[in-house]
């Protein structure tokens, strides 16, 4: 029993520890070199660093505006409809991101939107179904009956919204808004699609590794992998269920 | 109040599709340059089969996807069972398994081409292989994990019971019970792989390449309906793929229970 | 018509072609405890959704205090519902559940009207708890105590107390009446438990396939059942189907029953008013001796028909065997008619 058990855990732990950890470790080591630190200490980086965590921030913000009503709307249809819009809502996501991005430029070049504003409608546009989803299946959840005891008591639909629909859909927003900010935090092939002179976190480290400055490209990777690690962390402290994810 | 929601998605679904109806739909117009409606023609596309470059990437593509899917398959399936147990260290374990869905994949792609660059270990198609076999594995392991949970265990006590052996239990009732949520977790690795571009433009050789990571090149250079055609036929292939993925997930398990 | 708090005239609901609601004219009056007693199905739980405002009838017209409803919503009547299953907010605490109505209503000395109303279900001191730490009976109270304490004009409750267990029902039962009685509101209780109806309420409306078989006191509804239905519904009964004369009735299997009924008539005589050994009377077999402690039930066979008595655990009775041959007999004053 313990022998199959092992047999079972060692050899994904090795492979993981291989290629996640020692990684890592490698990555640390990088970038506390010389250049890395460099980089750290170049002011331009932090601001960098602020720039794209507002963006992430923004997009999330708004993906979580277009995508509550639609979650809404589907989890109140009846199942045939459901199914229907669910599988529509959720085809984009299994094809490629990078064509995807490249059909929205296609569009909005000859319109010449390619401001930030642009680089938000392409990020929004893109990680919808990643907000969709986990919303849908947190409003489906909700018992019917919670928003007629809140209507009976006095509240206004309006009311009954913001004090029982939104506290009781949380983890369907939270998990929905970590399922986008922190990829969007690292994006760089997107963004540069729209705009090429936009420069995010990703576009500045596949720069610095374009030039060969691993060092530098390694500090600013690191940065961002402790700051998503943490946030995950501190996301899952609030969770209170189970699950691998 | 249902009419507005209604109408808002429809919106929505609409700036969801229509920017690629529109590429599709330029993929076959004969000007190259201009945004007008000169023609109809199919010439990208000869261009793009007579293209030995493209060809190459594809190849790579699906050589990259394939093999990194078995392996993910394996050790994911492998990851999630041994996750059944409770066991010291189980939390570090979740975490650790949990861990490239945690972080950008721009992480992932740089961390290990410094790995690979420390070890002086020359990029190629299998440095790509064992990316994406790594953050494919948190998938599979995610999706088996999930069937798992749901697994009522008192099957396998029932074979063990009548006299099966652990290892045939786990041949003749366990697999069988997990298999739908294998094959998902393996299909969606598969397209994960083949959609990549991040991970794949680090850790990949010079000359071994990726349908994305031409897409990429190529738009960087200029807007051409080449493009157009391109993405397109990856559109067509990736849903091929879905199409293929419903199929198998219709494919009846063998014993029963759901 | 001041005295009446709720009135129904001609309500009638359908789904989907079935009709729920069946052409329904009730009024409930002001303090009422009133319930609707039916079996599942009969349109009750639709009835009593339709006065707190979350379906509306196809047609016919509801009033509240005198006011017609009709396009009013919810949460603009005044009137408070508990849900079957409770409804508890469950990101909220007891203390805010019931406060919830308050705050809307934007009233003054919300945390002491709070505290009043858990103390009346007796649920004083769990102000801060978490409903889920709570048991059913406990939940059920906050659910009473969050409708109660806006003071609406009609409570309605929807089979409150079915998810509980017997002891609890019958302590609960005696509960709210209590509390009926001290708040002086009208209540409208939904049940199909008819021996919670009989005990708690000041009239019933007894529903079957959409429609009101009876209307009444519980004495007059299980005393003079008014159809077949009601009678079966409402306690149990002994049924002789026969054509009456005007003084006597005759059945299928040859039996005579005096009774001043004409025509074809079903009669009923209920199983606490027959009489085993009385002399004279209708010859019957011991089938069954059922021992219920405080009382006791006898099945007996004549002929081809099974009879029920029932009769208090006074050791006379004890003295039954089963497969003795005995007489059944009543009062000709105990039997009842019923339209065919």
């Amino acid at each position: 029993m313990k022998g199959r058990f092992l047999s079972l855990l060692l050899p994904p732990t090795a492979w993981l520890v291989a290629f996640l950890v020692v990684p890592t470790m490698v990555l640390a080591g990088s970038a506390f070199s010389a250049d890395g630190m460099r980089a750290l200490a170049h002011a331009g980086t932090w601001v960098l660093f602020w720039r794209s965590f507002w963006i992430a921030v923004v997009s999330t913000a708004v993906c979580l505006a277009a995508s509550y009503p639609v979650a809404y709307f589907i989890a109140g249809c009846s199942t045939k409809w459901r199914n229907l819009l669910l599988f529509l809502v959720v085809l984009p996501f299994w094809t490629n991101l990078l064509v995807r991005t490249y059909a929205l430029k296609f569009c909005l070049d000859p319109i010449g939107w390619s401001d930030t504003s642009a680089v938000i409608f392409a990020i929004v546009q893109n990680f919808l179904p990643f907000m969709i989803l986990p919303l849908y299946a947190s409003i489906e959840k909700l018992p019917p009956r919670l928003l007629e005891a809140s209507q009976d008591l006095g509240a206004s639909p309006a009311r009954t919204f913001w004090k029982v629909t939104v506290p009781l859909t949380m983890p369907g927003i939270a998990a929905g808004s970590i399922l986008v900010f922190i990829p969007v935090l690292g994006v760089f092939a997107l963004p540069e699609f729209i705009n090429e002179r936009t420069v995010l976190i990703g576009s500045q480290i596949n720069l610095y590794y374009g030039q060969g400055d691993t060092g530098a490209g390694s500090a600013l990777t690191l940065v961002l992998m402790i700051f998503t690690i943490l946030l995950t962390w501190i996301y899952s402290r609030f969770r209170k269920s189970e699950g691998l994810v | 109040m249902r009419k507005l929601l209604g109408g808002f998605t429809g919106i929505v679904l609409v700036a969801l599709y229509a920017p690629i109806v529109v590429m599709i739909v330029f993929s076959f117009n004969e000007s190259k340059y201009s945004v007008k409606w000169t023609g109809f023609t199919l010439d990208w596309y000869r261009m793009l089969a007579h293209d030995d470059k493209i060809h190459k990437d594809l190849w790579n593509t699906l050589k990259i996807s394939s093999v990194s899917t078995v392996l993910a398959t394996l050790l994911g399936t492998m990851a999630a069972m041994a996750a059944r147990n409770t066991f010291r260290g189980k939390r570090l374990y979740q975490t650790l398994v949990a861990l490239p869905v945690m972080v950008p994949d721009i992480v992932l792609g740089m961390s290990l081409y410094a790995l690979f660059r420390f070890l002086g270990i020359p990029r190629s198609l299998v440095t790509a292989v064992i990316a994406h076999t790594t953050f494919n594995l948190a998938y599979v392991a995610v999706v088996v994990s999930a069937r798992l949970q749901g697994l009522d265990r008192s099957i396998e006590l029932a074979a063990q019971d009548l006299g099966a052996p652990p290892l045939w239990a786990f041949w003749k009732v366990t697999l069988p019970a997990i298999l739908p949520g294998v094959v998902s977790g393996a299909v969606l690795a598969f397209t994960l792989s083949f959609d990549d571009f991040v991970i794949t433009y680090f850790t990949t050789g010079p000359g071994n390449g990726t349908l994305p990571m031409r897409i990429y090149s190529l738009v960087r250079f200029a807007v051409t309906p080449e493009i157009n055609a391109l993405s397109t036929v990856i559109l067509a292939a990736s849903l091929v793929l879905i199409a293929a993925a419903l199929k198998f997930s219709r494919v009846p398990v063998a014993g029963g229970g759901r | 018509m001041d005295d009446y708090d709720v009135t129904l005239r001609g309500v009638t609901k359908s789904f989907g072609g079935r009709r729920a609601v069946d052409d329904v004219t009730l009024t409930i009056r002001r303090g009422e405890f009133f319930s609707l007693l039916g079996p599942s199905g009969c349109g009750k739980t639709t009835l009593m959704r339709m006065i707190a405002g979350f379906e509306s009838q196809d047609s016919g017209a509801i009033t509240l205090g005198g006011a017609d409803m009709a396009g009013i919503p919810p949460h603009k009547r005044d009137v408070n519902m508990v849900f079957q299953n409770y409804a508890l907010f469950p990101h909220l605490s007891v203390a805010e559940n019931v406060a919830f109505g308050l705050r809307i209503a934007k009233s003054d000395d919300v945390d002491g009207r709070v505290r009043r109303a858990l103390a009346k279900v007796n649920l004083a001191g769990t102000e801060k708890r978490s409903t889920t730490t709570l048991s059913g009976g406990e939940q059920q109270r906050v659910a009473l105590a969050r409708a109660i304490v806006t003071g609406p004009r009609v409570l309605l409750l929807d089979e409150p107390l079915s998810a509980l267990d017997l002891k609890l029902r019958k302590g609960l039962q005696e509960e709210l009446r209590r509390l009926q009685r001290e708040l002086g509101m009208t209540f409208v209780f939904v049940t199909h438990d008819q021996e919670e109806a009989l005990a708690m309420s000041d009239r019933i409306a007894v529903m079957n396939g959409g429609r009101v078989e009876q209307t009444g006191t519980p004495e007059e509804i299980y005393e003079r059942p008014a159809t077949r239905f009601t009678a079966e519904f409402v306690g149990s009964g002994n049924f002789f189907e026969g054509t009456g004369d005007g003084r006597t009735v005759r059945t299928k299997d040859g039996l005579s029953i005096e009774s001043a009924a004409s025509g074809d008539v079903t009669l009923l005589v209920r199983p606490e008013k027959m009489r085993i050994n009385g002399g004279g009377g209708l010859p019957a077999r011991v089938e069954e001796v059922l021992y219920q402690g405080a009382s006791m039930s006898i099945i007996l066979k004549a002929g081809e028909r099974r009879l029920l008595v029932e009769d208090a655990n006074d050791g006379a009775l004890a003295r039954v065997r089963v497969g003795e041959t005995t007489t059944v007999s009543w009062r000709p004053e105990d039997v009842l008619v019923l339209p065919r």
